[in-house]
Order: C-alpha cells, then sequence, then structure tokens
C-alpha cells in the first residue's frame, strides 16, 4: 500500500522524521520499502504480508504505529448510534447466504450533486496510486483508504424498489462490470442483485447498469463483509483483482461496516450536498467476537529465548489494542476483531517478539543433536563429478531446468517430456530430458561471442514422465560439450590439435579414472543429431548409461547458429546415478615391481572396419594375465602402402613377472601366441 | 745452467702457462706438460743422478715442493675458469621468462554451484545433514503440508509452474520439511539445497528459477534465540564480520516468521526468511509441540554472489557467458 505519512500523522502524532518512523516499522514487521515525493508530500510504500489485511489502510496503519511507538492514537472513528429505520422507505436487502457474506449494510444518501471532490481528497487518493474520478467515488475511495473498509456507491434509481439480494449466482448469469467488460458468472459466485439480475460482484467490481453518472440524483451506498476465501477464487476465475477484493480476500473488520458508512454518508453530505436517509440497513446475523487465547508467559519465553517478566508480556500485547488479564494464570488475553491474525498462543508469542523488537532478542547457538552433519551420496558424487572435470580444464555451466523443445531432442523420447500446464512459452513449455541442447545453446551464444574454444559441462538433474499417473523421474545427469583447440595456443609454435571424438572420449575416460568407476566399454552406436561414424555408447556390463560423439557436422551448420568457421563439436552425457550406483572404493595397494619389464610392439595389418578393441581383446585373450602389465596401440597408419581398405596397427606389449625377470623366450612365447590369434581371429597380417 | 737454475725456470715457464691458459682443456694440457709422467718438472728428477750424494734429497725435496706449488695454482686457476665456464654455458641456455608458460585450460565451477557449495560446507560443519529432494513436488508438500489455508493470499507469492491437477515444480525448498519429518522423530538437523521455480517475469532481478538452501532443526528446547545465533554463524562463515537483521515477517509454515538480511554495504541484503516452525505443522507430523520446537529457514542463494561479486544482472547466471563464469 502507499500513503501519504501526513495522513499517517494525522493519526498518530511523533517527532520522529520520515525515514527514522520508516525504520520503525519496517523492524515491526510493517516493511517501508521506499519513500517518494507526491503532491500530498512524502508517501510511504509499504508491503503488507498476506495475513495483515488491516495493513491496507491508515488507521491498521497508525494502530501499529502507536504500538510501536509506545504511544496514542490521536483519533479513533465512533460508531454513531443509528436506531432510525427511515431508511427502510427507500431500500430493502436480502442475504441469501449467510456463510458467504456474514454481514451488509446500506444507506440512502439523495439529491447529491455528482462533480469532482475537493482538491484535498484528490490529491489525497492520488498520493495513494487511485484514480480521482467524481465526488461519490472518491470519497468512497477516500474512506476505504483511510479505514480499510471497501465501499460500493450504487445509482439508486436503476435498481428497481431499492431492493437488494446478496446472493450465489446461477449458472448461465453474465453482467458488464464497470470496467465495460462482459463476465460470465460461475455458479455459487457471490453477487450483489436487483429482483431479477446481478448488478456487482460482491466484493470484487460494480456492474455498469448501475453506476453513479453525472445524471445521478440519489446514491446507494454499500459496506459489506464477505466471505475471503470466496472473493478470492470469484476475483482468480474472472482474473479480476481489484483494491476491494485485494482487501476483502486479507478480511476486513466487520465492525468497520457501519463505521465506514456512516463516514461516507456524512462526507458525501458535507461535499456533494446530499441528504442522508436517517438510518441504516445493516444485517448481522451472527456477529463476531473478540477471541479468547491464552497465554503462557513462560511458553513466551522458551519460544523466544528471553527473560521477559510477566508485565512486559502483559504490556506488549496491550499496546495492539489486545485486552490482557495479567492477573490470570496463564493470562487471558481477548483478540479484537481488527486482529484477525491472532489465532494461537504462538501468535500472541510473536507479537510480544514484536513489540520487544527481534534485534533485542539474544543470538545463542542450540545444543549438538549428537553426530556431526554429512552430505547425500547423491549430492557428494556430483561435487566429486565437478572437481574432475574442472580439473581437466572444463567450465561448469548452469541452465534452466524449463527449456524449449530442442531439435537435438530425441524424437524418440518426445512422449516422455514433462510439459507444464498452461505454459506461457515455448521457452517454459517443459523439462528438459537431456542436458545436452542447453548446453549446445550456451556453446552457441559463446562462439557468436567470438570464443572460439568452448568447454563446458553441467552436473544436473534431467526429467521424464514415467509409467502411471503421476509419475516423474528425476534423474542426475553429466554431460559436457567442446569445441576449439585442445588446448591453448602457444608462443612455441606447436601445433595444437583441434577438439574431435577423442578430445571428449578422454573426458569421459578421465571421468571413470579419477572416481575409480569400472572400466566401461566403448560401442559403436547411434544417437540422435550425433555423427553417425563418430559415436560411442558408453556401457558398463553391457548398459548404456551414456554416450560419447561428434555433433553431425550438417546439425552443427543448421541447428546451432554458430559462425561458418566452427569446427568439430564434441558432446557426451552420461546417467550420473548410473555411475552413483556402480561407484565403488576399490582401491587396494599393489607392490611395487622388483624385476624389469620387457617391452615389444607389434605392428599388423588388418581391414579398415575391424576396431581396436577387437585386437586388443583378442590378444588379451591369449596372452598368460599375470606377465601382462599393459596393452595399447601405438600408432596407426593408413595409405598406399598398406593397400586399399586396410590399415596398419602397432601394439604395445609390456610384460612382467612379479617374481622373476622374463627370459626373451617366454616373452616371444606370448608374442607368438598373440600373432597366431590375431591372424585366426580378426585376419590380420604381420608386418 | 744448475739443476737449481733449470728448476727455477720450469716452474716460472709453468707458472705463465698456469696463468696464460683460458680454458680449462688447456690447463689439463699444462698440468700434463709439466707433471704428467714425462712431464717437464717430473723430469728433473731425473737431474737428481748428476748430483752429489748429500744434494740429492734437498734437490728433490726442492722439485716437489715446486710440483706442489704449480698444483695449488694449477687447481685455483681451474676453479676460476670451471666457474667462467659454468657461467657462460648456462647463460647461453637462458630463456626470456617475461613470456608466458607453457599453459593448459583452466576450468572452474558455476559461481551459483561454487556458492551452494560454500553454504553447504558451512551448515555440515554446524551439524546440519544434506538430502536432496524431488523438483516435481507434490502440491501437498508444497503448501499444504506447511499450513498453507486454502484460497489464502499468502499464494500470490508463490505463483507456480503446475505439471498436473496435483503437481508443480517447487515453488520453495522448505517443501522438503514434511518429507523430512516423516521418516525421522526428533532431535532433528537436516537441509537441502536446489532449485525453485516461480512463474516471474524475468528481468535483472528476478528469475523464473532461482536456488535455495533451507534448514529444518527440531529438538527439545529450541528458541528464536537460537534461529538467530545460527543465522549469525553461518553468515558469519560466508561474509565475515557482518550485522544482521532479524525482523518480523509472515511466512504461513513459521510463528514467529522473520526475515533475515544482513548489512551490505549501505544497505540490508535480504537473504529469506525464517522463524519457528508452526506449531500446527509439528503436530499434524505426529511431533508433540509442547514438547518439541523447531527452527527453520529458506535462505536465497542466488543473492549471495550477487552482493559478493557486485554482479548487477541475474540473467547472468542462465547465460553462462564464458566470459561472466571465467571470473569466478
Amino acid at each position: 500500500m502507499k500513503f501519504p505519512v501526513e495522513w499517517l500523522r494525522e493519526f498518530v502524532p511523533t517527532t520522529l522524521d520520515d525515514k527514522a518512523l520508516a525504520d520503525k516499522l519496517t523492524m515491526a514487521g510493517l516493511e517501508v520499502e521506499e519513500i517518494t515525493p507526491s503532491e500530498d508530500g512524502p508517501v510511504y510504500h509499504t508491503k503488507v504480508t498476506p495475513n495483515r489485511g488491516d495493513w491496507m489502510s491508515l488507521l491498521g496503519v497508525a494502530r501499529e504505529t502507536a504500538a510501536t511507538l509506545d504511544t496514542k492514537m490521536s483519533w479513533l472513528p465512533t460508531p454513531l448510534p443509528d436506531e432510525n429505520d427511515d431508511v427502510r422507505r427507500w431500500a430493502g436487502v436480502v442475504i441469501t447466504d449467510t456463510a458467504l457474506c456474514p454481514r451488509y449494510a446500506g444507506k440512502v444518501v439523495r439529491n447529491v450533486t455528482i462533480g469532482p471532490s475537493p482538491d484535498w481528497i484528490q490529491k489525497r487518493i492520488a498520493a495513494c496510486g487511485m484514480r480521482p474520478v467524481n465526488v461519490v467515488v472518491d470519497v468512497t475511495n477516500y474512506v476505504m483508504l483511510e479505514l480499510g473498509q471497501p465501499l460500493h456507491a450504487f445509482d439508486y434509481d436503476t435498481i428497481p424498489e431499492g431492493k437488494i439480494v446478496v446472493r450465489p449466482a446461477n449458472a448461465g448469469e453474465t453482467i458488464i462490470t464497470l470496467d465495460g467488460a462482459e463476465r460470465a458468472l460461475q455458479a455459487g459466485m457471490l453477487v450483489i442483485a436487483d429482483r431479477e439480475k446481478p448488478i456487482a460482484v460482491a466484493g470484487v467490481m460494480g456492474g455498469a447498469e448501475t453506476e453513479v453518472t453525472d445524471s445521478t440524483r440519489h446514491i446507494f451506498l454499500e459496506a459489506a463483509q464477505f466471505d475471503p476465501g470466496s472473493i478470492r477464487r470469484t476475483s482468480k476465475v474472472l482474473g479480476l483483482s481489484t483494491d476491494a477484493s485485494y482487501r476483502f480476500e486479507r478480511t476486513v473488520d466487520p465492525e468497520l461496516v457501519p463505521l465506514a458508512l456512516e463516514r461516507a454518508a456524512e462526507l458525501l453530505a458535507d461535499l456533494a450536498g446530499g441528504e442522508i436517509a436517517l438510518g441504516r440497513i445493516d444485517l448481522y446475523p451472527a456477529p463476531k467476537r473478540a477471541l479468547p487465547i491464552e497465554l503462557r508467559p513462560t511458553r513466551t519465553n522458551a519460544i523466544l529465548g528471553t527473560n521477559l517478566t510477566d508485565e512486559t508480556i502483559a504490556q506488549s500485547l496491550t499496546r495492539l489494542g489486545l485486552i490482557v488479564d495479567a492477573s490470570a494464570s496463564p493470562f487471558k488475553v481477548l483478540v479484537p476483531t481488527f486482529r484477525t491474525d491472532l489465532l494461537k498462543e504462538i501468535d500472541l508469542i510473536e507479537e510480544v517478539g514484536r513489540m520487544i523488537g527481534y534485534d533485542t532478542l539474544p543470538e545463542t547457538l542450540p545444543p549438538s543433536a549428537g553426530g556431526g552433519g554429512v552430505d547425500a551420496p547423491r549430492g557428494k558424487f556430483a561435487g566429486d563429478l565437478r572437481t574432475v572435470l574442472t580439473s581437466i580444464g572444463l567450465q561448469e555451466a548452469l541452465t534452466h531446468s524449463l527449456a524449449a523443445p530442442s531439435s537435438f531432442d530425441d524424437p524418440e523420447k518426445t512422449d516422455e517430456r514433462v510439459a507444464i500446464r498452461l505454459a506461457l512459452s515455448a521457452e517454459l513449455s517443459g523439462l528438459r530430458q537431456s542436458l545436452v541442447p542447453n548446453l549446445l545453446g550456451v556453446l552457441s551464444h559463446n562462439l557468436r561471442q567470438r570464443e572460439p574454444d568452448v568447454r563446458l559441462f553441467e552436473v544436473g538433474k534431467v526429467f521424464a514422465k514415467g509409467e502411471g499417473v503421476s509419475n516423474y523421474l528425476e534423474t542426475r545427469s553429466v554431460a559436457g560439450v567442446l569445441t576449439g583447440a585442445v588446448s591453448p595456443r602457444r608462443w612455441t609454435g606447436e601445433e595444437i590439435p583441434a577438439i574431435d571424438f577423442y578430445a571428449a572420449k578422454g573426458v569421459v575416460e578421465a571421468l571413470f579414472t579419477r572416481l575409480r568407476l569400472p572400466k566401461p566399454q566403448f560401442v559403436p552406436g547411434q544417437v540422435h543429431g550425433m555423427h553417425p561414424g563418430r559415436t560411442a555408447l558408453v556401457e558398463i556390463d553391457g548398459q548404456p548409461i551414456g554416450y560419447v560423439a561428434e555433433l553431425d557436422p550438417d546439425a552443427v551448420k543448421s541447428e546451432l547458429n554458430v559462425p561458418a568457421s566452427v569446427g568439430r563439436v564434441a558432446a557426451f552425457e552420461l546417467d550420473a546415478d548410473a555411475l552413483l550406483a556402480v561407484s565403488a572404493d576399490t582401491r587396494h595397494y599393489t607392490p611395487l615391481p622388483r624385476f624389469p619389464a620387457v617391452t615389444r610392439v607389434l605392428a599388423v595389418v588388418v581391414d579398415s572396419e575391424v576396431g581396436y578393441w577387437a585386437l586388443e581383446s583378442t590378444a588379451r585373450s591369449v596372452v598368460e594375465e599375470t606377465l601382462l602389465e599393459e596393452i595399447a596401440p601405438e600408432s596407426i597408419y593408413t595409405g598406399e602402402k598398406i593397400g586399399e581398405g586396410k590399415k596398419s596397427v602397432a601394439i604395445r606389449f609390456v610384460f612382467r613377472a612379479a617374481d622373476r625377470t622374463l627370459t626373451d623366450a617366454e616373452v616371444e612365447t606370448q608374442m607368438r601366441a598373440v600373432e597366431t590369434a590375431l591372424a585366426e581371429r580378426v585376419g590380420a597380417v604381420h608386418r | 745452467m744448475t739443476p737449481y737454475e733449470e728448476l727455477a725456470q720450469i716452474a716460472t715457464e709453468a707458472a705463465d702457462a698456469v696463468d696464460n691458459a683460458a680454458t680449462v682443456a688447456q690447463l689439463d694440457g699444462v698440468e700434463v706438460d709439466f707433471l704428467g709422467r714425462k712431464g717437464r718438472l717430473t723430469g728433473l728428477l731425473r737431474l737428481v743422478g748428476s748430483l752429489p750424494a748429500e744434494e740429492k734429497p734437498q734437490f728433490g725435496q726442492a722439485v716437489n715442493v715446486r710440483k706442489a706449488e704449480l698444483l695449488e695454482r694449477l687447481g685455483a686457476r681451474k676453479g676460476g675458469l670451471a666457474a667462467a665456464e659454468r657461467t657462460a654455458r648456462l647463460s647461453a641456455d637462458s630463456v626470456d621468462v617475461t613470456l608466458p608458460g607453457r599453459n593448459v585450460w583452466n576450468g572452474g565451477p558455476h559461481p551459483i554451484t561454487r556458492q551452494m557449495q560454500a553454504v553447504k560446507d558451512a551448515l555440515i560443519s554446524m551439524g546440519y545433514s544434506f538430502d536432496e529432494y524431488p523438483d516435481i513436488e507434490h502440491y501437498h508438500y508444497n503448501f499444504e503440508m506447511l499450513n498453507y489455508p486454502p484460497d489464502h493470499p499468502a499464494f500470490d507469492e508463490q505463483m507456480s509452474f503446475y505439471i498436473d491437477d496435483t503437481h508443480l515444480l517447487r515453488t520453495q525448498t522448505t517443501a522438503f520439511q514434511a518429507h523430512v519429518m516423516e521418516g525421522r522423530k526428533p532431535p532433528i538437523r537436516q537441509a537441502t539445497i536446489g532449485k525453485c521455480y516461480r512463474y516471474e517475469a524475468v528481468d535483472a532481478t528476478h528469475s523464473h528459477t532461482f536456488h535455495q538452501v533451507d534448514l529444518l532443526a527440531v529438538d527439545e528446547g529450541l528458541t528464536l534465540a537460537d534461529l538467530k545465533g545460527t543465522f549469525a554463524q553461518l553468515t558469519k562463515m560466508l561474509f565475515g564480520d557482518v550485522t544482521i537483521r532479524f525482523r518480523p515477517d509472515f511466512f504461513p509454515f513459521v510463528e514467529p516468521g522473520v526475515e533475515v538480511a544482513i548489512q551490505w554495504g549501505d544497505g540490508w541484503l535480504e537473504l529469506g526468511g525464517a522463524g519457528m516452525v508452526h506449531p500446527n505443522i509439528l503436530e499434524s507430523m505426529g511431533i508433540d509441540s509442547e514438547r518439541y520446537t523447531g527452527f527453520a529457514w529458506g535462505l536465497g542463494i542466488d543473492r549471495m554472489p550477487m552482493a559478493k561479486y557486485g554482479i548487477d544482472d541475474i540473467r547472468l547466471f542462465a547465460e553462462n557467458d564464458v566470459r561472466f563464469l571465467r571470473q569466478f
């Protein structure tokens, strides 16, 4: 809410300047977010928490201010007894649902002159952010701002015989509201009706047909109490939030009804020359009473962590206008109807805390609960993944889980996408199924910023619909995208290779090695959007847990919006939960070798399509395991000398025995076996 | 020439040769020439035979003295030359140390995850255990179990992304509270950290996705003062000696409710909401709210690095421009 500070000072005189007063209120919970100038002097912009509808008026703010400053308000509105029933000659009201409308009051002001309201009213409501309209509308708004009770003025002559019915709408009924929109009402929405049709949406907005116009002569003024939840539902369904509905949703003190009604009528008589019909209609079949709550001072101190005296506690509540019987044990506290948020003892304890000031609370640490804090395995593993990937030169990115569909999404998984209901834009239409499309977007952004070398990774959740209703799967994934040079360009003139499939595979292998995960298998495969000849599925014990690949070069050109100069782009994505499941600390000390190793290099020629792994696994199957220390590719060569469709592969073997120096003959035996096996099983020719 | 004269002359020549040698190699030559098996000084010993018997020992001694002198001279000269040669050799091998090193790519964590890790480490050290909870949350956990009355304006602060009639993207990590209390009895010291989602127009200070850390402590005798001390301890670990601010605020799941902030620059950095767990929640979880009390908070993560590093636009975090990320 916003209001001129001067208005507040009329209720609560104080010597504090505007800033100091604002700080006091903020520290008591009524936050003054900013102070701006206006034609009516400095204006406070306050943040009203959803439980404090009473702060939506000067009266409520003044009450809080007086309590905070421990002073008295300079005036409080007092109800005028008005037992006269003259008004019943003019109007009549029936409430059909007192749960939705616990109180309804009306008053008739006759022979008003419609014109602009006086300057001081216009300035004030304008400073509060409302637009001056005419004297009648302005007066109802002024009183609403002052006391917090929304009011509505009907053109009396548009209501046949002045007969009002407060009732739930019937299905199919419509109304044209003050803003000129025709609105379809749902059965159960509370309306103000004449004998036939709705003339206002109760507590939300009046109807155009009964609007006060320049030719209006008599006014029917309404002040009422409506059920907050009902007003809120109606306002939501109609998409119509007004100053009135905003207040009703937050509850309005029912005792304000007669006060506001009389205050507005008086102002209209003064400012619009109206004659007040004596008496008021006021239907309030079940008046709300002050709420009794018991408060234990010991409990108060136990919650706040304080040592307040009974007297301090009682005084804190008295300042707020609560009625405290401190002679009783526990205290008996009566909560007036203007504080609908105070329902239980704990609510009163908060009030005590607010009045003594949270800033006066001591700072203590709770006792240990025994046992220290630990991180969940999943959180810790995510940290481990980050440590490895950042240490080998990848930069972490953090992208939104909400994402637009991407051409890199797997088309076979479209049905599994978790969609947002009633999405307002593509970017917010669903949850990512993979981290790679987002990372490619980031890569593309950076390439366009003329950053040619981009190496990014992300550790985050991906989402999918599972079988059945409302079954959603959240899996932790780790993914990376890389392009550019494998290391920084140097002044030494060294040739720096460009990122390719093997660069990304090296990253994946580093993850497995550093996290001591079981050795994975890399199997040629196909992944949507990836290069069909440069894609490996990553498997553990035959179970696929992800892939490493180069992007399809045509997709890079057509789908990525990157400069034409971009080279190969590589990517990987692994199921981090699956990795965590197979991770185990299997470290075990092996004594350092005491005898020398023997190295042999074997060069063979095989068909081009024979994968290296076929050679290594064949060799491994025939070599004496206890003697073999390492097998690794030494070099791969293709060319005219080797012949069309062939390649030469040199493989390095390292042999070592734990207990002796190997003889040449022993090593030869092993190598013969390898040559024979390679020749027989993969057609390898020894060079 | 007498043998003595010859000895004196050769010694002089030898000394000159040593002094004139320019390299260690030349010195080695001088040593061979004069002191080698066929060297000229060594050769003088042959003259001993031509001397009278009583002079023999004297002459032999004189030659040996000269040899010793020459050796000493050689050694001194050799040391000087070797040092000069070493200096020249290594000097020729010097590099321009002002050129950049043979560097490798550096990686680094995202500033948000770095901040989350710092928060996590601090709270773990204070005895809180972390666990993870779903981003797609049941309405029940996100709102109902957190004491939200139906049709309450408190929902206006939590515009939600709904997936279906019952599920939404969690609007607050506070949704973890009921999960925690379903599986545990007091004493409870639990925390969680992660993404939250609210339908907000994205601008320099708002995003539809943000990060929160929620904490829940339930035990006998916990007080609002304990919450204040715990918050002060965390901010000390994260920001150093800063002034904290505790002021009343409203959240349906706490009573008393607190907005927590720290002094930062000229103003206050509001970090989030906190308070004593509402007794309604403890009771609904089957925890005796007379015997046990609890405190809880939900702090925003994103504002922390923004304040610390002077980042003025929250959108930079999601843009992931490497020129931005490299700064942290």
